[in-house]
């Protein structure tokens, strides 16, 4: 191990034992990292495989659709309001986080389905997301943006964890 | 940061974390908290497993492993189930970064294990009580 390399070894131990303290090397090399900090000439430098500007360019545009299609078609569910309102919140987020765009804004009409039925669906296009998600990251060339999407893609796997199944929904 | 840099970064974290979740679980009563002590122990059982894939990887790539620290620093309030609670999540999110740290680090084979321990550790962090977030391991001290 170098020199280095046990350096950081302490204080990222350190950083997990005391829960949270991002005092970490590890994680502060996730700031260096850091998608939006990817117009930063020291950042950029600091990138171990520096692509084109543009290389992931259609990649991004190509997730950004997808991102807004599942959306369009989320239905809404009796009870459901919040969640979909959620999953809106998120892929705003998400697709702000894209293009550096600042519209949180997402419309919405969301075809009003019964709420077991309008569970299943919502699952089966943000698991398919999820999956699409995945495949971007490993797809993408450059590390701040494979960090990115790997984000994008555990915030769906955390919102498909808390929904309800079609059959407790449907009770 | 190389890939092996990386890995043994990780690899650190998750010696602190197997070793803090062992004195978690030490302070969770069977009798008074059983499921929060199953979720403990599931953590432990997951993040002990990573580490020794961890160790495998590094081992494979013709590194030597980080080994792990004789004993780690933890907080000392951890008397209750609310305090081992708090502290579980904080350590599953200071996970969370850790891997996404590595996701971004990495390529290929090595990037898609990541991802899904990225993935895996923002779940379990909703068992200690936390919350869906807009981007799981998102450093929060980082200026974004």
């Amino acid at each position: 191990m170098t020199d280095q390399a046990a350096a950081t070894t302490r204080r990222t131990a350190l950083g997990v034992a005391l829960g949270g303290l991002v005092t970490v090397a590890g994680c502060d090399a996730v700031s260096d990292l850091s998608p939006r900090g990817d117009t930063s000439p020291s950042t950029a430098g600091a990138s171990p495989t520096l692509p084109p500007a543009d290389a992931d360019a259609e990649l991004v545009d190509r997730v950004v659709r997808d991102l807004e299609t599942t959306l369009q078609a989320v239905p809404q569910g009796r009870g459901l309001q919040d969640r979909v309102a959620d999953l809106r919140d998120m892929h705003a987020a998400h697709r702000a986080a894209l293009t550096g765009g600042r519209d949180l804004s997402f419309a919405t009409s969301g075809t009003p389905l019964p709420r077991a039925e309008a569970l299943r669906r919502i699952t089966r296009l943000e698991r398919a997301h999820q999956r699409r998600l995945e495949a971007a990251t490993l797809e993408a060339r450059s590390g701040s943006l494979a960090l990115l999407l790997a984000q994008m893609s555990a915030a769906v796997a955390q919102r498909l964890a808390l929904l309800p199944t079609a059959r407790e929904g449907g009770a | 940061m190389s890939e092996v840099q990386a890995l043994q970064t990780v690899l650190a974290a998750e010696h602190a974390a197997v070793y803090v979740l062992g004195v978690l679980g030490g302070q969770t009563s069977q009798s008074a908290s059983p499921g929060l002590l199953t979720s403990i122990s599931e953590s432990y059982a997951m993040h002990r497993g990573r580490r020794d894939h961890l160790t495998r990887t590094l081992a494979d790539l013709g590194a030597v492993p980080a080994s792990s620290q004789a004993a780690y620093d933890v907080p000392s309030d951890v008397g209750t189930p609310e305090a081992v609670t708090r502290e579980a999540l904080a350590l599953e999110r200071s996970c969370a970064t850790t891997y996404a740290f590595l996701v971004g680090s990495t390529t290929g084979d090595l990037r898609a294990w990541a991802m899904r321990a990225l993935q895996m550790t923002a779940v379990r962090s909703l068992v200690f009580r936390g919350t869906p977030e807009m981007f799981p391991g998102e450093d929060e001290q980082a200026d974004r």
